[in-house]
């Protein structure tokens, strides 16, 4: 048994990042404990996964029970580790915190529109973003259910949200701020800490499996398989993965898409299969898995995979594509993506499955509407693989958010390639109406947001300002403003049913102080601006 | 200053009067959610000029509109007197009811105005679109013109789904500053 360093325990900890940091800032406070000397405990014995903890690390044989019921027994709020205070190596330790997660995720909680489970509170909070972590309950004797009205729900959800907006409010309040009573300090943190822990309960209400919808496919695939006489496969995977309630009506239909696609082009004929020496029957697999702070869905097939040179030919004779540089020099991804082109079908034959060339922009269409990405890989001849890449939660974004004069903007992170402040060597115009700013060789044009906007304040001075790079549909630009705020997480509320679409712009989000910033969107932003440049 | 006020059958006589320059108006007071002072508004970018902006009320964001730009009344600055008044509007009577905020000089008092008491309004010809006009409410020797909330609302909403579609240049960003209250 030795001292843990930081690092240590970073490693031990692997894939949870942010624990990680809290706990390495939480070791570099503490200095050293040891059983015999404890004064911080770091489970509260009522919580279940408090308890888990203790069972698995006694399970293990790690340590004796009667030094961890010391530990237990020194009673005070804290986050920190059992590790640290029993000075377990990052290598004991590891098992009994991967098979705690093993059991979380084991444990899922189900809700579907009529029913919520309520999961237990976790005792080892760090402070987690709702996006990145999925709550769950650890109740091993049966999870039991109520059923709960959606609308309700939905109100409790929007409360907690409003709730954590407000306690931000109090918190970056500078007459708090500038408080010296430690007392209270601590005492916001940690109702901090209890709201921040309500609000990922909260959204974990609307988290159901992908379990229905893929269950759903699997009967699609039976029937295409018969009406076409072929001989499909069928196979989920990470059926039990859970994503917003309403993310998951969403993606019904562009899945459909797919999956059709996929029967239909994908799969050969039972012969064509034979002469490629392949199983007279095709797989078709259904994937979800979380990525990041993103779920993951792929749609595989191991038929004839997508063929470049059709697919560039088709879309050059039907004129929605002209190559800029040698055809052979386009990378495959980029020619795949030009499957999602309106008005696109290598299909020699249109079915009433698939083929009529309308399927997959608006697949695309409705991916990026819900703030998803949507792309292609695949081998000819073995087959192609769709990727489905979509937030876990619509309601929340992470944004950099910018000002511009005395008004402040939310631009999406997953947009911003880079920023920075350009020299004038960097700029150029074109008949003075057109500004340009050459970014690693490439002239990206360069809105002004003020100008866009129609507001009257704002840096005039490009070499005085900020340019943010954008990419969005594939292409990129430049964005001016005034200087960089920040990134932060931010709850997306909508501008009021009363405003019709503003082009430019998603939603609002109410920031700390209270004050509202407009969420821009950034493919609206460019076409507004092209438009006024006109 | 915030109330909210009561529902019940009595209210369907009663107005909330409030002033934009020498002139009252009045609202159903069964629409009016509540009332604020002014407060910060974060502006609309590509919405008519009446439209303000938008505003956080407790974490919800709503619109406003002033109801003098609406009128094409001239635009005075905000006093502490100046008001939104949050009111509940339904398109065509639909049971979708949303919020919006309209921003008025100053409230006044809820009245009491019975059917008899309220005459058509006049009929100026085609230099005043009178459509949202419920009536001319009498009340001692004063005239109080009634709204009729969604009326002045869906239309502008009309206007602004037009404006944002066609790309006219109404967008003119407004030229008044507006010194709001502390």
């Amino acid at each position: 048994m030795h001292i843990i360093s930081p690092q240590q325990v970073a490693e031990a900890l692997d894939c949870q990042a942010e624990g990680a940091q809290r706990l390495r800032d939480l070791l570099v406070e503490a200095g050293r404990t040891d059983a015999d000397t404890v004064e911080a405990a770091l489970l509260e014995p009522n919580s279940s996964t408090g308890k888990q903890i203790y069972e698995m690390i006694i399970e293990l044989g790690l340590v004796k029970s009667q030094e961890l019921d010391i530990a237990i027994e020194a009673k005070r709020d804290s986050d920190k580790r059992i590790g640290q205070l029993l000075e377990l190596s990052p290598k004991q330790l590891a098992p009994a915190l991967r098979k705690q997660r093993h059991m979380r995720r084991e444990a899922t909680v189900e809700s579907t529109t009529a029913t919520a489970t309520i999961p237990a509170a976790r005792a080892t909070g760090s402070s987690g973003t709702p996006a990145n972590k999925t709550t769950v309950s650890s109740h091993r004797r049966g999870d039991q259910t109520v059923k709960v009205n959606t609308t309700r729900m939905d109100n409790l959800v929007n409360m907690v949200g409003e709730l954590v907006i407000a306690q931000q409010m109090v918190v970056q309040d500078p007459s708090i701020q500038s408080l010296k009573e430690q007392r209270i300090q601590r005492n916001l943190t940690h109702a901090g800490k209890i709201i921040r822990d309500l609000q990922e309960v909260a959204m974990s209400l609307r988290m159901v499996t992908v379990k229905g919808t893929f269950q759903k496919m699997a009967r699609l695939v039976r029937d295409l398989a018969t009406k076409s006489g072929k001989r499909i496969q069928f196979h989920m995977e990470g059926e039990d993965t859970e994503l917003d309630r309403n993310v998951v009506e969403e993606i019904g239909d562009p899945l459909v898409h797919m999956i059709r696609n996929a029967c239909d082009h994908g799969i050969e004929t039972i012969q064509e299969r034979r002469a490629a020496k392949k199983t007279d029957a095709g797989n078709l697999t259904l994937r979800a898995y979380h990525q990041g702070g993103s779920i993951v869905i792929e749609v595989q097939d191991d038929g004839r995979g997508l063929n470049r040179d059709r697919i560039l030919q088709k879309a050059i004779e039907r004129g929605i594509y002209t190559p800029d540089r040698d055809p052979a020099e386009i990378p495959d991804s980029e020619v795949y993506n030009l499957v999602f082109l309106p008005g696109f079908s290598t299909a020699e034959k249109v079915t009433d499955v698939s083929g009529r060339g309308v399927g997959m922009d608006v697949v695309r269409r409705n991916i990026e509407a819900l703030r998803g990405h949507a792309e292609i890989k695949s081998t000819l001849g073995k087959g192609s693989t769709f990727v489905l890449r979509l937030p876990l939660t619509m309601a929340i974004i992470d944004g950099m958010v910018v000002c511009v004069g005395s008004q402040r903007y939310v631009i999406p992170t997953l947009s911003i390639e880079q920023s920075y402040r350009p020299t004038p060597q960097e700029l150029h115009s074109v008949t003075e109406r057109g500004e340009m700013a050459s970014v690693r060789g490439s002239l990206l044009p360069i809105y002004r947001l003020n100008r866009v906007f129609g507001l009257h304040d704002g840096c005039d001075d490009i070499t005085e300002a900020l340019l943010i790079v954008l990419e969005s549909n594939n292409s990129r630009c430049c964005l001016l403003v005034d200087e960089i705020i920040g990134q932060q997480q931010v709850v997306i509320k909508s501008l009021g049913q009363g405003v019709n679409s503003i082009r430019g712009v998603s939603g609002g989000a109410i920031l700390g102080d209270g004050r509202i910033a407009l969420i821009i969107d950034v493919s609206g932003l460019v076409s507004e601006a092209t438009k006024l440049a006109a | 200053m915030s109330q909210v006020l009561g529902r019940d059958a009595d209210n369907e006589n009663k107005f909330l009067s409030f002033y934009l320059g020498n002139e009252e108006y009045g609202l159903e007071i069964l629409r009016v959610r509540e009332i604020i002072g002014i407060i910060d508004i974060t502006p609309l970018p590509q919405t008519p000029d009446y439209v303000k902006g938008v505003i956080n009320l407790r974490g919800k964001i709503i619109p406003v509109i002033e109801l003098r730009s609406k009128f094409s009344m001239p635009s005075v600055a905000y006093t502490e007197q100046t008001c939104v008044i949050v009111v509940e509007v339904s398109e065509d009577d639909s049971t979708d009811q949303f919020q919006m905020g309209v921003i008025v000089d100053n409230v006044s008092e809820v009245l009491d105005i019975a059917r008899e008491q309220i005459e058509p309004p006049p009929d100026f010809g085609c230099r005043i679109n009178t459509d949202y006009i419920l009536g001319m409410g009498k009340v001692k020797e004063r005239v109080v013109i009634l709204l009729d909330i969604n009326k002045v609302m869906t239309e502008s909403e009309i206007e602004s789904l037009q404006s944002a579609s066609t790309d006219s240049d109404m967008d003119k960003p407004s030229g008044e500053s507006e010194p709001i209250a502390a």
